[in-house]
């Protein structure tokens, strides 16, 4: 289906790929979804391309020599070894601090994609949720 | 890269009394992300350094009149991507700049043009090191300003807010460029993936 309605979904597709679009808009695009194939082929790709980017890949830290000579430029030497890897202390970057799976589905009883703070239970649809922020796997944000 | 995260949030008073600890463990906690964007950014290891240098030293000296209205850690992100759009400016003068709209008249840009349904791709392609190799240079294809707010919000998973804040701009600004960034991605990915679906069994 060709209609101007398509069109009028794209502007909600972030917050819906997010989980953030509102129930009532949220209910119009999935009933649009099921008449729509190629809407539907669209949603679908489109949260499928932000998974791939959100499946974290070896991330590149800086390499050491860059992080010596960062140090040094701040005159912080003498913190360096103090400062070794900061897994154990804090606030390594949240993509390499949590253990994802290879998968791409998300699982129940993994840490909440988007607050990291909840970890994912089925709510009563059967769809993944964090308690904490309240993020919803791939829809609506009740 | 969210101090909500940490263990210790920063004293920004014992930074300001010139704490050198403090400062080195800020720099530790954040300088893996910083530099990772300024890579993204720039696309050279040399530029992303110096921008990872002249961040902490613009911080070190900026800090007195930092006034505590986002976290360091998004002020530091702020600070970074000017460095990062500075060097980019430098290599092609006269582009752009963050405060440009993103032609954000030309949405038909954005109409969907790749429909292939590649959502039943085996998870081996999808996660192959040549995907990873084509997913990297997709992104360095967007645009600077739609670059950004994907690199700030989808890799380094800071919040909309937080990337509003560390840009500059509204938050309405950030959804917008970071669909218009999705989208383009879609269709590049789209593209890629349709030459690689599994075909259907050959019937006799």
């Amino acid at each position: 289906m060709e209609s101007h309605r398509c069109c009028d979904f794209l502007d909600s597709l972030g917050d819906y790929v997010d989980g953030e679009l509102s129930p009532a808009l949220c209910a119009e695009l999935e009933q649009h979804m099921t008449e729509c194939e190629r809407c539907r082929i669209v949603v679908d790709t489109l949260k499928l391309t932000v998974e791939i980017y959100h499946t974290p890949a070896e991330t590149p830290e800086a390499p050491p020599e860059v992080r010596q000579r960062l140090f040094a430029r701040l005159n912080l030497q003498d913190y360096l070894q103090s400062a070794e890897p900061a897994d154990s202390t804090q606030l390594a970057a949240p993509a390499a601090a949590a253990p994802v799976p290879p998968a791409l589905a998300r699982r129940e009883g993994e840490p909440c994609p988007r607050c990291r703070q909840g970890v994912l239970t089925y709510d009563g649809q059967l769809n993944l949720k964090c308690p904490v922020c309240g993020f919803t796997e791939g829809g609506c944000f009740t | 890269m969210t101090e909500t995260t940490a263990a210790q949030p920063f004293s920004l008073a014992a930074l300001l009394a010139g704490d050198r600890t403090e400062f080195a463990r800020l720099v530790d906690a954040t300088s893996g992300p910083i530099y990772r964007l300024a890579l993204r950014m720039v696309d050279n290891p040399q530029d992303a350094e110096d921008i990872l240098q002249e961040t902490y030293l613009k911080a070190l000296k900026a800090l007195p009149g930092f006034e505590g209205r986002s976290s360091l850690t998004t002020w530091l992100y702020r600070i970074a991507v000017n460095e990062s759009l500075m060097h980019l400016r430098r290599r092609r003068p006269g582009i752009f700049s963050l405060d440009t709209p993103e032609n954000e008249s030309d949405e038909e840009a954005d109409e969907p043009v790749q429909i292939v349904d590649w959502c039943c791709m085996p998870e081996a392609e999808l996660l192959s090191a040549e995907t990873q190799t084509f997913l990297d240079a997709a992104v360095a294809q967007l645009s600077p300003n739609l670059r950004v707010v994907f690199l700030m919000r989808d890799i380094e998973k800071l919040s909309i807010q937080e990337t509003a804040e560390a840009l500059g701009l509204s938050e309405v600004a950030v959804k917008a460029r970071l669909l218009r960034a999705r989208l383009q991605l879609r269709e590049v990915l789209s593209a890629y993936f349709a030459e690689r679906l599994p075909r259907p069994a050959e019937v006799d």
